[in-house]
């Protein structure tokens, strides 16, 4: 799995809404929340599917910004295979 | 990625975004560590509390018995402290003393009654259900009962040095006098029995003369085979205070393996078994020489050869043999003809045996021979658990009795006991199979004589009990093959504890444990009780009053301070309860048997009187063994057979109460009743702790020492020569570790009681098998490994562990016995001494393999 | 393996509930986080180590637990709680092998760890101050004899004639392993043996 943690950053008044509609996207978990700052967790089974996900939450209404924060993708099926092809 | 990986990458992913929201990114967040939790360890109980009463009491575990002060409040103990007015130990405690408050209320206390209805559930923890008091004890009596009327060879009682001093007397009374029955023996033929013969043999009376004062003046220590670091805290502290505070104090620590208590000590490693060689070697150098005590040996010694070339108990069979009849059979003797039988001890020839080299021996031994120097020797377990343990008693004091150092301050030959009241009950009381109350026996006719004085009973009547019982090894070995109905024990763990578990607990072919109705007093659920047809709750310590005698003779009170949990009852009740259902028609004489011998303190179904009361009423009548003034009956018996009872006189109840123990003999002396603190000495007042009354009533003045061995036969102890006998097995090709077990600081002995103590078995939750580095690296194994460990007994694993706690040389190791995970003594030999009847745990030869 | 792995089991499935507590007691008021062993210094350790938790995955007693965020800037790293479960010096070192980026490095047997420093609190010490007999932490020591050692002192007048059997740490040898602060019979309102940044001289 590829693991990463995001702070989605929302307008203000809006943290509520915003958090609902996190809670609902497969692979992405809520954590907490700290006035405007919700942390969640993505996990996907691979990097461009990672990536897909942490690009839709941009596009969520009341979404201010979104900032990753650690990314965790030695276990991504392409990076796995370039490493066992250069072990070989 | 692993699902446990895969969570800790998450909350670290978390953690970190969750840092920057909160905006402690770049700061600490200043947390401080909360106290956390609601354990109330590290001083036994909360210390902000104020206790609404204090009770004095003794410490429930070691022989060094040390005194403590109970606080309660609102019913529940709520603090221990040590009793700086127990003169045993002035207030000195180790943790297990420390962490008393705690040690009645662990989770799974037994509260009520339970039995077993199916006996193929014995050796699993289910089975067992709730009964009343009226079920449990009818059917527990039923069964006695049934087996006495039947054949009462097929019933025993395990009693225990662990038991209450009163609850003792009662057992005693009911099964000698009630039941007519030897086939009684304590847990304390584990431990002490081997002192206890030898103090018979040498001395004709049991216990120390010497007491713990003695340490503040030694100069020199020997510490045989006796981890006193590690197995008598609070003494071994007392030890070391001595020792600081003069350079020139010495101790000499011998031993098969190295411990906590070598540091600070020349350590003198020698082979197992060849202890025997080493004290041998001293009484050589000193006979050879000339250097014994010549007023010494002259006014007070007599000289014995006993038989020899006794063989070993490998067969059931052994008891029977001639060997083991005869083997405590002995002949006079001269000096000349000990000194010939030692003279094969050279130092040349006990260093090639012992593996201590001849200079060092030659330095102990001219110790002894220094008339300035005040020797004090300790022993425990080390030499009385031992293929030749009385043996090895007597030639540590045929050392001392030669350099007349005995009975002396500071000065003397100390068996240790092990447990808390192996003193005060199993021996005083006579819960062996070979004794009644006060030091007789029941071979001696005088003894049944007097014995029947005091209890009431007609003339003759003990008769039928002169022939000895069996011993523990000898019940256990029985059992297992069938050969007993009905067994009862109390205050022990005989599941854990008994050697060669492998056979006695029915793993082998020998099942005759789960035909044997079994019964158990408890207070936790043990693995005894897993064995048991019924389990009995038992009121715990200060749940009941109670009293202990440990090593030093302190008799000392512990007052009932709390309630028992549920329907737990103090072991004398239980007795009693029984005892009546059996005696129940029984006839002493005219007399109805139960009120005969119990009238005194039970009416109907309960006590007459409370705790206190019936304590004290229980001790007056036991105190006539050692007062036979209070009885005239019993007087003239002790006048008419020159039984000398008054050596072990013990004091009035109140008197306990009031100094927080009395070493006895105590004697009243203008109107004051006074402890000895060293017996058979006359060398001042009775007011100064001498045995002056003693030796003035029945002794003779003016002799070396200022000593009188007025108890002993002839008033003469006896130095018997013991010859070096090898242990029973030896490591060989298939076998090659010696495997040493013993105990440790913190857990006592099953670990029944410590391990439910949360801060207490934290401190030392798993029992290791300490290795020798090279050892190790050899057999492949890397400490924290488990190992397998072997004998042609049986097989246990266990973590090994190269840690340095304990350190045994090559070809040794080490285990606790208090873990019932491991059950270490399902590999131990069951092998005893054929005199004292103690196995050996010291020298079972074991193979070690990677688990 | 068996044995190790079934104490691991049993172990993460405790480790949440004991979690949650010992968060608290992982960051010592001076901000002392106890690290594997290994660790060279905590400004090298932060600058190499990338939270991957392979040195928690390999510990067999699951003493590496992952700092939460009360730890700032540390937050996700291996951090060990002493009094609850302490490392063990397994003496095949299975953390630093596993270590990727030599955040945990150079150690080849247990003398060589400094993890940190014991220090004891002569006052929550029972031994020290009450004269009890305890030094639990000295025969716990995996080097007994040598990082902890039981000092015989002379008690004061009065106080009966029994030594006081003191432990005492040096540290010159303590690796900080933190086995003695997991044994303390001590528990409130702390252990009375702690670990400290390590004082040694490298």
């Amino acid at each position: 799995m590829v693991i990463s943690s995001l702070i989605v950053e929302s307008h203000a008044g809006r943290t509520a809404e915003v958090r609902s509609a996190l809670a609902g996207i497969g692979g992405v978990e809520v954590h907490s929340v700290h006035g405007n700052s919700i942390v969640v967790s993505i996990e996907a089974a691979s990097l461009s599917i990672s990536q897909s996900i942490s690009a839709a939450l941009v596009q969520i209404p009341g979404v201010a910004a979104v900032q990753l924060v650690y990314a965790n993708f030695e276990d991504d099926p392409q990076i796995q295979a370039k490493l066992k092809g250069a072990a070989s | 990625m692993e699902l446990t990986r895969r969570n800790f990458v998450k909350s670290t992913a978390v953690a970190m975004a969750t840092a920057a929201a909160a905006g402690t990114a770049v700061s600490f967040a200043g947390c401080s560590p909360s106290s956390g939790g609601t354990n109330t360890g590290g001083g036994g109980g909360d210390s902000s509390m104020v206790a609404d009463q204090t009770y004095t009491a003794v410490c429930r575990y070691c022989g060094v018995g040390c005194g403590v002060l109970v606080g309660v409040k609102d019913g529940v103990i709520i603090s221990v402290e040590g009793d700086p007015e127990n003169q045993s130990n002035l207030g000195a405690l180790c943790i297990k003393g420390q962490s008393l408050a705690q040690l009645l209320y662990a989770d799974d206390r037994l509260t009520v009654p339970l039995i077993r209805d199916d006996k193929s559930t014995k050796g699993t923890d289910g089975g067992l259900r709730e009964a009343t008091w009226e079920e449990a004890l009818d059917l527990v009596a039923e069964k006695l009962k049934a087996t006495w009327q039947t054949d009462k060879t097929r019933m025993a009682f395990w009693a225990s040095g662990q038991l209450p001093i009163t609850d003792g007397y009662v057992l005693a009374k009911f099964w000698k006098a009630g039941l007519l029955s030897n086939n009684i023996d304590p847990n304390a033929r584990l431990c002490m029995a081997s002192a206890v013969v030898a103090f018979m043999n040498v001395f004709s009376t049991d216990e120390p003369a010497n007491c713990y004062a003695d340490i503040d003046e030694a100069d020199v220590f020997i510490t045989w085979g006796a981890n006193m670091y590690e197995a008598h805290p609070v003494l071994y502290q007392r030890l070391v205070g001595r020792k600081n505070t003069d350079t020139n104090v010495k101790h000499y620590d011998l031993g098969t393996i190295k411990t906590r208590t070598s540091e600070g000590a020349k350590t003198l490693i020698f082979n197992p078994g060849t202890d025997i060689a080493i004290a041998n070697c001293i009484c050589n150098y000193l006979v050879a020489n000339q250097l014994y005590d010549e007023a010494f040996v002259s006014d007070h010694l007599k000289f014995q050869t006993g038989m020899t070339d006794l063989g070993n108990a490998f067969e059931d069979g052994y008891d029977g043999t001639d060997v083991i009849k005869n083997s405590g059979t002995t002949a006079e003797s001269s000096l000349e003809e000990f000194a010939s039988l030692v003279a094969p001890y050279t130092f040349e020839y006990t260093a090639e045996l012992s593996g201590v080299a001849a200079a060092d021996l030659e330095e102990l031994a001219k110790l002894f021979a220094d008339k300035s120097l005040k020797i004090m020797s300790f022993w425990t377990m080390g030499v009385n658990q031992h293929n030749r343990g009385t043996w090895m008693n007597h030639c540590i004091y045929n050392a001392h009795l030669l350099a007349g150092k005995y009975a002396q301050p500071g000065c003397g030959a100390f068996s240790l006991t092990g447990q808390p009241t192996a003193c005060g009950t199993a021996r005083e009381v006579g819960t062996f199979s070979h004794r009644l109350p006060a030091d007789l026996v029941v071979a001696n006719e005088a003894h049944r004589r007097y014995t029947e004085a005091v209890w009431d009973l007609p003339e003759g009547y003990l008769d039928e009990i002169q022939a000895n019982g069996p011993h523990t090894v000898k019940i256990f070995r029985d059992m297992s093959s069938g050969k007993y109905d009905f067994f009862w024990s109390t205050c022990n763990n005989w599941a854990v504890s008994m050697p060669n578990l492998t056979r006695f607990l029915g793993k082998g072919d020998k099942k005759g444990i789960i035909d044997t109705f079994v019964v158990v007093n408890e207070v936790y659920p043990t693995l005894s009780c897993q064995y048991a047809d019924v389990v009995l709750p038992a009121a715990m310590w200060v749940e009941r009053e109670g009293q202990f005698g440990n090593a030093e003779r302190r008799t000392s009170v512990f007052e009932k301070a709390v309630d028992p949990p549920g329907e737990a009852k103090w072991d004398m009740w239980i007795i009693l309860q029984v005892a009546r259902r059996v005696l129940d028609g029984a006839k002493i004489g005219e007399e109805d048997a139960f009120s005969k011998l119990f009238g005194f303190i039970w009416e109907g179904d309960d006590f007459k009187a409370d705790a206190r009361e019936t304590c004290k009423a229980v001790w007056e009548e036991y105190r006539i063994f050692s007062n036979p003034s209070m009885k005239a009956s019993v007087e003239a018996l002790n006048t008419e057979s020159k039984l000398k009872m008054e050596a072990k006189q013990l004091a009035p109840y109140d008197e306990y109460l009031t100094n927080h123990g009395l070493l006895w003999p105590v004697r009243e002396v203008d109107g004051k009743w006074l402890g000895t603190s060293w017996r058979f000495n006359a060398g001042g007042p009775q007011e100064a702790g001498y045995d002056a009354v003693g030796v003035e009533t029945y002794g003779e003045a003016g002799k070396a020492g200022d000593l009188s061995f007025y108890k002993t036969a002839g008033m003469k102890p006896a130095v018997c020569f013991r010859p070096y006998e090898p242990p029973a097995l030896s490591p060989d090709d298939e076998y090659p570790f010696w495997f040493v077990t013993g105990r440790l600081l913190e857990q006592w002995h099953t670990g029944s009681n410590t391990t439910r103590i949360p801060d207490l078995n934290n401190t030392l939750p798993e029992a290791l098998l300490y290795i020798n580095d090279a050892d190790a690296s050899a057999l492949g194994i890397a400490s924290g490994d488990n190992v397998r460990v072997t004998s042609q007994y049986g097989t246990f694993e266990i973590k090994a562990t190269t840690d340095k706690r304990v350190e045994p040389p090559a070809g040794r190791v080490f285990a606790p016995f208090f873990s019932t995970d491991n059950l270490i003594n399902l590999a131990v030999e069951d092998i005893y001494c054929p005199l004292s009847k103690e196995p050996d745990y010291k020298k079972t030869p074991v193979k070690i393999e990677k688990a | 393996m068996a044995e190790k792995e079934g104490f691991r089991a049993a172990a993460f499935a405790a480790a949440g509930i004991i979690g949650l507590q010992s968060v608290y007691n992982l960051i010592a008021d001076n901000g002392f986080l106890l690290r594997p062993p290994g660790i060279q210094s905590e400004e090298d350790f932060l600058s190499r180590c990338t939270s991957c938790g392979k040195c928690i995955e390999a510990c067999p007693y699951v003493a590496i637990q992952a700092a939460t965020w009360q730890a700032g800037i540390a937050a996700g790293t291996p951090v060990i709680d002493a009094a609850s479960q302490a490392c063990q010096l397994c003496h095949d070192f299975p953390c630093v092998a596993a270590c990727p980026t030599g955040a945990l490095r150079d150690v080849s047997k247990r003398e060589d760890v400094r993890m940190g420093t014991a220090v004891i609190d002569e006052e929550l010490c029972i031994a020290i101050s009450k004269s009890i007999r305890c030094e639990v932490c000295y025969r716990s020591c995996p080097l007994i004899g040598e990082a902890i050692t039981c000092e015989y002192r002379v008690p004061e007048a009065g106080n009966r004639g029994f030594a006081i059997f003191a432990p005492v740490v040096d540290a010159e040898k303590c690796t900080g392993c933190g086995i003695c602060v997991q044994r303390c019979y001590v528990r409130q309102p702390t252990t009375a043996i702690r670990i400290e940044e390590a004082q040694r001289n490298q």
